[in-house]
């Protein structure tokens, strides 16, 4: 059964300094991120935005992220500091899904796997999705968007996934609060911004550690083109090192896959 | 005196129904002071209010030094340069089976989208900053691009 976001349990657990401060809950939006990109409104760094329903839940390019209603977590965070958005956005990446590892860890002693650039999976199974979007003007990035769904007491999942999916409920085997979860990824996910800017190797470095991945053969798959590799590591911007032979290729996007 | 005992202060205004807290210990002096401020956002939505941030002053985002011009531009004064602000692919539709955002010889405004950049689950978009008629479109679709190349010349109007 879906339950009315409780406002005050997450604001009680809520220790952030600026990440959540203005929030905005929606019933039904096509898109968190859609509904901060194309917003002319000047949002507050940190605007987080969640909804009960997206009726339009996206993917990396034309996929849907699919969520039922009112059971789960799917929200998008808003950032404009230039410090971070214009040096660091590519450490965003990582930063977003190590918090989601690092919560479920803390919250449940879940053990969860990431997998490049930042998915989060338990047992080989999807558990959280992420998609960054970014607007600049000319050549200078505007805002940064984080938007994250991730399955929280949804029991049954219908339709052709990619990777099987999973939820918290089904890992704990009972429901669990949602106020809870968000307040402490949001609590962490300010931790780690700041962590970008005074120690950038220690997200790099916590991402490695659960990124069962490295070391192996890959594949990494975009529209037609696949190539094959050694998963040798992560650079220090976060982009894949792929080893073929001698050459070591940087790699910036792309599903990947262990052959 | 803590940030802790700070915040908790804070925190005992915002859930009060007082506007204003000052507290003075062993001469430091706190004033916490609470703004109401009206919710500007769609009817369907509600809003938790934000928190006054008198404890820590965000600064304000600081506005990048414009890059140098390159000598391209400096030659035709009326043509301007869209580079990329980040290492990634560049994409000129939304998805493989989509039109393009714009052809050479399209007029656009500024906050018109020229372009994707996607660099590892990043989707960044680019808008024109410019108005003017796309004249040159300088990297192919799906190709790699560097940090600052210039994408598009646009002929200002």
């Amino acid at each position: 059964m879906d339950k009315a976001f409780n406002f005050e349990s997450f604001d009680i657990k809520l220790e952030t300094d600026f990440i959540g401060r203005n929030f905005i809950y929606i019933e039904e939006i096509d898109s968190t991120n859609r509904f901060l990109s194309s917003s002319n409104e000047k949002y507050d760094n940190g605007t987080v935005v969640l909804a009960e329903k997206q009726t339009e839940g996206k993917g990396r390019k034309d996929r849907v992220w699919l969520s039922a209603r009112g059971l789960n977590l799917t929200f998008s965070i808003l950032l404009t500091e230039k410090k971070i958005i214009l040096k660091n956005h590519q450490l965003i990446n990582l930063a977003s899904s190590l918090c989601v590892a690092l919560s479920l860890e803390n919250l449940y002693q879940l053990h969860p796997e990431l997998k490049w650039p930042n998915d989060i999976l338990i047992d080989n199974r999807k558990i959280c999705g992420i998609l960054i979007e970014s607007t600049s003007k000319g050549s200078s990035l505007e805002k940064l968007i984080v938007g994250v769904g991730l399955n929280v007491n949804q029991a049954h999942f219908q339709g052709d996934f990619r990777i099987e999916p999973t939820s918290i409920k089904i890992e704990v085997d009972e429901n669990v609060e949602r106020e809870k979860v968000l307040a402490e990824y949001l609590n962490c996910f300010e931790e780690v911004l700041s962590k970008i800017k005074s120690n950038p190797s220690w997200i790099t470095s916590e991402w490695r550690e659960r990124c069962r991945m490295i070391g192996k053969r890959i594949a990494v798959t975009e529209d037609d083109k696949i190539r094959y590799g050694i998963f040798t590591d992560i650079s220090e911007d976060g982009f894949l090192l792929l080893r073929n032979g001698s050459k070591v290729e940087e790699i910036h996007f792309g599903d990947i896959s262990v052959t | 005196m803590d940030l802790n005992y700070i915040k908790k202060l804070v925190r005992i205004v915002d859930e009060s129904g007082i506007t204003d807290l000052e507290v003075d210990e062993n001469g430091v002096k706190v004033k916490i002071a609470k703004k109401i401020r009206a919710a500007n956002v769609p009817l369907q939505t509600s809003v938790i209010p934000q928190v006054p941030m008198t404890a820590e002053v965000i600064p304000q985002p600081i506005k990048p030094v414009p890059e140098k011009t390159s000598t391209e531009e400096s030659k035709h004064s009326n043509l301007h340069e869209i580079k990329s602000p980040i290492v990634g692919t560049f994409y000129r539709a939304p998805a493989p089976d989509a039109d393009p955002y714009v052809q050479i010889g399209d007029s656009v405004g500024v906050g018109t989208v020229l372009c994707i950049i996607e660099a590892m689950k990043l989707m960044n978009e680019i808008e024109s900053d410019v108005s003017g008629k796309v004249v040159k479109i300088l990297v192919e679709n799906g190709k790699p691009v560097e940090f600052n190349q210039p994408l598009f010349l646009i002929e200002l109007s």
